[in-house]
């Protein structure tokens, strides 16, 4: 038997755009492996047997098993593995944190400082070459079930119930508010990190097994609990929690004060940034933005706001370590020339006589040890209270419950949140037939964790539309 | 699957009527609430009012003011067979309508539309409803008879905010009785009327034209200030409580961008007149 060989450091990097480029364009700057690199890197790869990064995927991927077909220079049958578990393996491959999730726990880091394989750059690579070589991809489905199930929310959540009922032969229907399919992966993913032809690619693969996606359509306003109860046989809630939150100081009424949300989908999802040439929704340019927050939406805002020629800074209240963002994404905007400006909290957003955001009055915080126990704690410095001028303040810090679709259902148990964390292991809510997942459910969290969702209430929805059984288990 | 445009009807330089085939939305429309319109790709979306209806066609009827680029382009660019990429609704409220008697709306400009909706909603309830329909100027008001049908009486008064101000105080120093007065048109306009049902201490119940830009409050953009309190105009409007409404913030807020969107107008107005001096020159040939 062959020895195996353990490239432990030769690591392959995705390329990226230079930052003095990046900076200038919407389009992705991490420009994907190219077909040699992929298979070498797809080389380091070991095939472990019993592979530890597949149990800190939140959806559990195959990944040897597609990673030896790019050995085999098998990309379609690499992207239909995937495929078995996520229906998104173009869009995880770039925007899952994969440093804290299967790149966290290979094989190659259990010695000597070893590199993870590049797992991520090759889940989008699979996917990617299948896009663009254009290769017949067809899936198959079972037969039909006549069974009819309602989603509500076309983000990854929903998508991905869609998906893996639409396998099972179940017709599906999903209705979405906004003009678009995707939710966040549309207005809020900034198209610099997530080519939207990839996505766009993922989306259509779904349509392509049958799902009817209606978009202009708002739960609880055009259609309610009512009507759908009686058309379909199930339903499953994918609605997000997706409402910008505001930072809750005073100031917050002033002219060039935006929540993230409001940023974001004004440049994602209406294409401001091609304002006034190619589209009519403004955003301002040339300005002196400061965005507040440490999260993924904060780094998403920064990176927009640099593409529109801003003088952009971050303040955060935490350090860059103890952020939540990754630590690679802040060495990006930085090197595109954001101000990160961390320790530091605003008490207040300053404004003219015309209304106008004229600066952020903050003040330096410090760390100090928390007495439970838990993460340290930022402490107000005295006396450090300092003025940012800018002209635009862009919130970014976190979003909240959107119930309209589900506040009608009867007795429907909803969380202290307003959310839907009362779903049982099977993503079963108390009402018979109506299931949920994704960010109505755990009020926040990653793509990658809808996609699980959206899988294991498809296989539950299904059982159910099968025996008919309902055992919604009270806590 | 775009929304296709049954019929248009252009009634003077400053206003239009579009009906739309959008069946969806009237299944739960309830009076008072609107739609928001993309018009195509790249396009800016907006909110409207349901102005009329008709379930049996499936149609809702929209009456437009042209204020800016949108609007402007859906004059000019849009025809009856073409369709609208896309027609979201209903949005927003419709508030808790009661029988309260006497009741006067009183629109400026577009708000018409929304006061006239609402009106049909009050009129269904019994009310009795008499009606001012403002307008900017004598060209561009429309004729009494478009609103008439939901009114006792209606009066149409032009000549600048302060004149139909006038016309409403007016009224409800004959009509003591007046229990109700319904305004809807830009906040300047509102905050004039507010004065008024102050002062005669009538019930105000109005219309927040917050900047919108999606039906489910995701953004905040729509952030109205009522006594203190915030609310968001697409999710717990557009109908607020006159005499509570921070009407200067509202104006400050719709502001926010009219620098973009006088560029916009100007440079659609440019390439609108590049094209007439084509068509201009290609007749002389
Ligand atoms: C700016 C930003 C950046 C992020 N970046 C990342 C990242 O890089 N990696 C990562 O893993 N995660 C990221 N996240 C988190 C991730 O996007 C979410 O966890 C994920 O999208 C949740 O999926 P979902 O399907 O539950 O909800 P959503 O994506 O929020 O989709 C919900 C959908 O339901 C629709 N909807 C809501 N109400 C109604 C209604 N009443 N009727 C009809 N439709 C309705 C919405 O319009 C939306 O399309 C980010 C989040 C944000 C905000
Ligand atoms: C609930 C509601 C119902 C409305 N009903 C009607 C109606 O029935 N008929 C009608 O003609 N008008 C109506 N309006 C007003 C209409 O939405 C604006 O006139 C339109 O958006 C202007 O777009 P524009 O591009 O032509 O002009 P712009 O030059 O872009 O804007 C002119 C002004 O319109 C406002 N505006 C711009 N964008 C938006 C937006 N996305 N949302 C809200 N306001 C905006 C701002 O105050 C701006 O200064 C309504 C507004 C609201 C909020």
């Amino acid at each position: 038997m062959a020895k195996i060989v353990y490239r432990r450091h030769d690591r392959n990097e995705m390329p990226l755009m230079p930052p003095e480029k990046r900076k200038k364009t919407f389009d992705e700057y991490a420009l994907g492996f190219p077909v040699n690199v992929a298979i070498d890197e797809a080389y380091r790869c070991i095939l472990c047997k019993k592979a530890p990064c597949i149990p800190v995927c939140p959806a559990e991927l195959d990944i040897p098993k597609w990673i030896e077909q790019i050995q085999k220079e098998n990309m379609v049958e690499a992207y239909r593995i995937i495929r078995d578990k996520s229906p998104f393996g173009a869009v995880c491959g770039r925007v899952c944190p994969q440093e804290r999730q299967c790149e966290s726990n290979c094989v190659l880091m259990f010695k000597d400082n070893g590199l993870s394989v590049a797992i991520g750059a090759l889940e989008r690579f699979a996917a990617d070459t299948v896009r663009i070589s254009g290769l017949p991809f067809e899936e198959e489905k079972a037969p039909e079930t006549g069974k009819k199930v309602a989603v509500l929310g076309a983000g990854p959540a929903g998508l991905s119930a869609a998906y893996f009922l639409a396998k099972r032969g179940h017709k599906v229907v999903i209705y979405e508010a906004l003009a678009e399919s995707g939710g966040v992966m549309r207005y809020g993913i900034p198209p610099a990190r997530l080519d939207r032809k990839a996505l766009d690619f993922e989306i259509e693969l779904i349509e392509k097994l049958g799902v009817e996606i209606k978009t202009d359509h708002v739960v609880g306003q055009t259609i309610t609990y009512g009507d759908l109860k009686d058309e379909y046989d199930a339903i499953f809630i994918g609605v997000g929690s997706g409402r910008g939150k505001t930072i809750g100081v005073p100031g917050e009424g002033l002219i060039g004060v935006y929540t993230a949300i409001e940023f974001l989908t004004r440049i994602n999802l209406y294409e401001a940034f091609k304002f006034p040439e190619e589209a009519d929704t403004p955003i301002p340019r040339g300005k002196k933005v400061v965005v507040v927050g440490g999260g993924f939406t904060a780094v998403d805002c920064l990176i927009t706001s640099l593409r529109l020629d801003n003088e952009t800074h971050l303040v955060y209240r935490r350090t860059r370590e103890t952020s939540s963002a990754r630590d690679e994404e802040w060495d990006h905007v930085a090197e595109e020339g954001a101000i990160l400006h961390w320790l530091t909290q605003p008490v207040e957003i300053i404004g003219n006589e015309k209304g106008e955001v004229v600066g952020i009055k903050c003040i330096k915080m410090e760390l100090v040890p928390d007495e439970k126990g838990g993460r340290p704690r930022p402490k107000p410095v005295p006396n450090s209270e300092h003025i940012i001028e800018c002209d635009i303040v862009v919130q970014a810090v976190g979003q909240g419950p959107n119930p309209l679709a589900y506040q009608d259902i009867p007795n429907l148990k909803i969380d202290k949140w307003q959310n839907l964390s009362t779903v049982d292991s099977r993503y079963r809510t108390n009402v018979e037939g109506v299931f949920a997942g994704g960010d109505v459910v755990n009020g926040g969290d990653t793509v990658v964790r809808a996609i699980r969702h959206g899988r294991d209430a498809a296989e539950a929805i299904d059982e159910y539309l099968k025996t008919g059984k309902w055992e919604y288990e009270e806590e | 699957m775009g929304f296709p445009i049954l019929k248009k009807e252009v009634l003077n330089d400053r206003f239009y009527l579009l009906e739309v085939h959008a069946p969806h939305v009237l299944k739960k429309f309830k009076h008072g609430q609107f739609v928001m319109i993309l018009s195509k790709k790249g396009g800016e979306i907006i909110p409207l009012t349901v102005f009329n209806y008709d379930k049996t066609k499936g149609s809702v009827t929209l009456l437009v003011e042209v204020r800016g680029k949108s609007t402007k382009e859906l004059l000019v660019r849009f025809g009856e067979g073409d369709e609208l990429k896309d027609v979201v609704g209903p949005v927003g409220i419709s508030p808790n309508l009661k029988n309260v008697g006497k009741v006067l709306l009183v629109g400026y400009n577009y708000g018409n539309a929304c006061v006239y909706n609402l009106g049909r909603g009050l009129k269904e309830l019994g009310n009795e409803i008499h009606f001012i329909a403002g307008f900017e100027d004598s060209g561009s008001s429309l004729s009494g008879g478009l609103f008439a049908d939901i009114a006792v009486d209606i009066k149409v008064a032009f000549g600048g905010i302060k004149k139909v101000k006038e016309e409403v105080r007016d009224f409800v120093d004959i009509n003591k009785d007046t229990a109700l007065i319904v305004s809807a048109g830009i906040p300047e306009f509102e905050k004039e009327i507010e004065e008024v049902a102050d002062v005669f201490e009538v019930d105000h119940l109005t219309h927040a034209s917050a900047i919108m830009i999606d039906p489910i409050g995701l953004s905040g953009s729509d952030k109205v200030f009522l006594d203190g309190d915030v609310k968001y105009a697409s999710l717990d409007g557009p109908w607020f409580d006159g005499h509570k409404l921070d009407y200067d913030a509202l104006i400050q807020r719709n502001n926010i961008f009219v620098e973009y969107e006088k560029e916009a107008l100007r440079r659609f107005e440019e390439e609108l007149e590049k094209e007439r001096k084509k068509s201009a020159r290609k007749k002389r040939i």
